[in-house]
């Protein structure tokens, strides 16, 4: 999962990274607010945490704009401005969720998970996908009513999926998502992760979830 | 007692001066009229003793006058006018005959060439009467005679009266025409007055955020100043709230640094608790800094408008809540206040009823008796007695769901306190926690 941090902070970017980064997802972070348009622009992100007071552009500029230019990625605010008027104004210019610093970093990891699930259509944190059902808040899965035991890395493949249903990822992208700066494209770690998926949550290859499409990546989908 | 407006008391004081002025001259022309119509009438008799003079003459002793005379109404019985010739021992020698006999007690002059003018009332008839005392010469000898003539006084009075009515109509319609017109001219002189009236309505309702700059210049200079003021106070409160932003964003992001390293330091419940008391304080501080207590000019702010933002700002926030919102307010209601100030009760108090409700939601708010009051009310697990007395001391929390709601609550009691509003928790009827807010403030402009 791809966040974009824009924040003028230096300390407070390497922090949220760093825990960011341990929570799973993969951040880019940018200093400025144009910079920070610029990169939202022109990389996919699933989601970005702007801070309204951003030297170049202002952060309710930044959301006005990737709003005007029908950019649908979920954004949270993230600010010290803590009024109303400041709350109203920056949700009303496009943002989904709004967070006033000093936070407790779990309210924000929940915050930008909650937000991800709803990008993905989800209402709530049990995410369904035919017979698979995924329980973000504590991270179980059941396979028609059957518990499955996941590793980390296979649970936040699990979860790339069910957030991304039908969408064709290329195995890089995934080994992007999983170990961020650490990837290694070469290696046949996804293939691997990916068969351990297979044989857990399908033992009898009855669903079929995770289908290889030759050349291009992975696609998850269940038919009816 | 309500002073009279500026155009009331003008035109009143304006009238008052019109009706005397026309009244005093109406009575100074009547007067003069009265004594100009005496006048005549006295000239009038005089020329009848003299025509009388001129139709008689002596023959011998006696002295002889025509019986019947130019004039037909000496002729004819009742007219009203009589004349009569007199000798020296006032003996009637001669009487017209529009009388039947000489009236008695008639005052005469008493030397030759004596002219007597006077009143009398005759037979119940007020009459004017002239009396001339001439002396004829014949062979010698010297005849004094008395020649008196009367005309009946109603003849004056109908005259009189004719003209008053005249007089007091033209000047009646005379005064009216001139009210008439000074309504017009005041209409026309203080119509920039009603478009300054008509303005500041328009502002007291948030319509209008200045006044217009084409007043007369008696007006300008109090206009162009009061725009002056409005400007400098709205500049003065963004730059206010720029800066104590531009505070917030110092202390409040070292203070997320901070809170992000003490998660290295879990165990650590001193260090815990103080940054826990510093950002409280800090949220606290900066957050009542920025309540205004007032607005300039009492501008309305339209609370339906505040209300529809912030339930849009809260929908988004709690959208996997499903719960419902049931506004009950008229549209045209308004809070004289800072905006922002409302914008942050509402804010606060559905912030917190989104945050206990389990289904739903009301709000009311409506204006009596010149004081505006606003119900929020849920239908969560409510507030027990001593919640409602702990929920407005400053920083109180009832409970770490959510967070910081205590803080909330605090800040709506403070801005409250500051309109001179009260505010009160009771139980709801949804079975929740129900606030009651009152803002005493001015009636609504009409």
């Amino acid at each position: 999962m791809k966040l974009l941090l824009i924040e003028d902070d230096a300390v407070l970017v390497n922090q949220l990274c760093d825990k960011l980064n341990k929570a799973g997802y993969q951040v880019d972070a940018s200093y400025d607010g144009e910079d920070g348009l610029y990169r939202s622009r022109e990389f996919g992100y699933d989601l970005a945490i702007i801070d309204l007071g951003l030297p170049k552009l202002s952060g309710i500029d930044i959301i006005q704009r990737l709003r005007a230019e029908k950019r649908t990625l979920p954004i949270l605010i993230l600010t010290a401005r803590s009024s109303w008027q400041d709350k109203v104004h920056g949700l009303k210019a496009g943002a989904d969720d709004y967070l006033v610093k000093p936070f407790q970093l779990e309210e924000l990891l929940a915050r930008v998970q909650a937000m991800l699930r709803r990008a993905a259509g989800y209402a709530s944190s049990l995410l369904q996908q035919g017979p698979i059902t995924l329980n973000m808040e504590t991270q179980q899965i059941w396979v028609n009513a059957r518990a499955v035991n996941l590793t980390a890395f296979e649970h936040k493949l699990m979860q790339y999926f069910m957030l991304h249903p039908q969408r064709v990822t290329s195995k890089t992208s995934l080994a992007d998502y999983l170990y961020a700066e650490d990837a290694d494209p070469d290696s046949n770690v996804i293939e691997v992760l990916v068969a351990r998926l297979r044989q857990k949550l399908d033992p009898e290859n009855t669903i079929k979830p995770i289908e290889t499409l030759r050349g291009r990546g992975y696609r998850f989908t269940i038919k009816d | 007692m309500k002073p009279l407006s500026l155009r009331r008391r003008f035109f009143t004081n304006t009238t008052i001066v019109a009706v005397a002025v026309m009244t005093i001259s109406m009575l100074i022309v009547d007067i003069s009229y009265k004594k100009e119509l005496e006048k005549s009438t006295r000239e009038k008799l005089r020329l009848h003793i003299f025509t009388l003079l001129s139709v008689a003459q002596t023959q011998g002793r006696t002295l002889h006058v025509p019986d019947i005379l130019h004039n037909p109404r000496f002729n004819t019985a009742g007219s009203g006018l009589w004349a009569t010739v007199l000798d020296a021992a006032k003996a009637p020698l001669w009487r017209s005959l529009s009388i039947q006999q000489t009236p008695r007690d008639l005052r005469l002059g008493e030397n030759t060439g004596d002219w007597r003018f006077g009143k009398s009332t005759i037979n119940a008839r007020q009459y004017l009467i002239a009396a001339y005392n001439v002396a004829w010469e014949n062979n010698q000898r010297r005849y004094h005679y008395h020649f008196v003539v009367a005309e009946d006084e109603s003849v004056l009075r109908e005259a009189t009266l004719r003209f008053r009515w005249w007089l007091f109509g033209g000047f009646f319609a005379t005064t009216a025409a001139l009210l008439l017109c000074q309504l017009i001219v005041l209409r026309l002189a203080f119509r920039p007055i009603s478009h300054l009236e008509d303005e500041i309505a328009l502002l007291e309702q948030g319509k209008q955020s200045t006044l217009s700059n084409d007043y007369p210049k008696e007006l300008s200079g109090v206009t162009s100043n009061l725009n002056a003021l409005i400007d400098k106070q709205y500049r003065q409160r963004r730059r206010y709230r720029a800066s104590m932003a531009d505070l917030a964003h110092s202390l409040k992001t070292p203070m997320a640094i901070i809170n992000a390293e003490m998660t290295n330091y879990a165990e650590n419940k001193i260090l815990r608790d103080a940054t826990t008391r510093i950002d409280n304080n800090i949220e606290y501080q900066l957050r009542r800094a920025v309540i205004s207590g007032h607005t300039l000019l009492s501008c309305g702010t339209p609370v339906r408008e505040i209300l529809n933002l912030v339930l849009e700002a809260l929908r988004k926030i709690y959208r996997d809540n499903a719960i419902s919102v049931n506004a009950e307010l008229d549209e045209t209601l308004l809070f004289f206040g800072d905006e922002n100030d409302l914008m942050e009760v509402l804010g606060n108090l559905l912030d917190n009823a989104y945050k206990h409700a389990r289904r739903r939601i009301n709000v009311a708010a409506k204006q009596c008796a010149g004081s505006l009051t606003i119900m929020i009310e849920d239908d969560g697990k409510g507030l027990s007695d001593n919640d409602a007395v702990k929920i407005f001391a400053r920083g109180e929390r009832l409970d770490r769901r959510g967070g910081g709601q205590g803080l909330g609550l605090a800040v709506v009691f403070d801005i409250v306190t500051a309109y001179r509003g009260h505010i009160e928790t009771a139980a709801s009827s949804l079975g929740g926690a129900r606030f009651n807010i009152t803002f005493a403030q001015r009636t609504q402009p009409q």
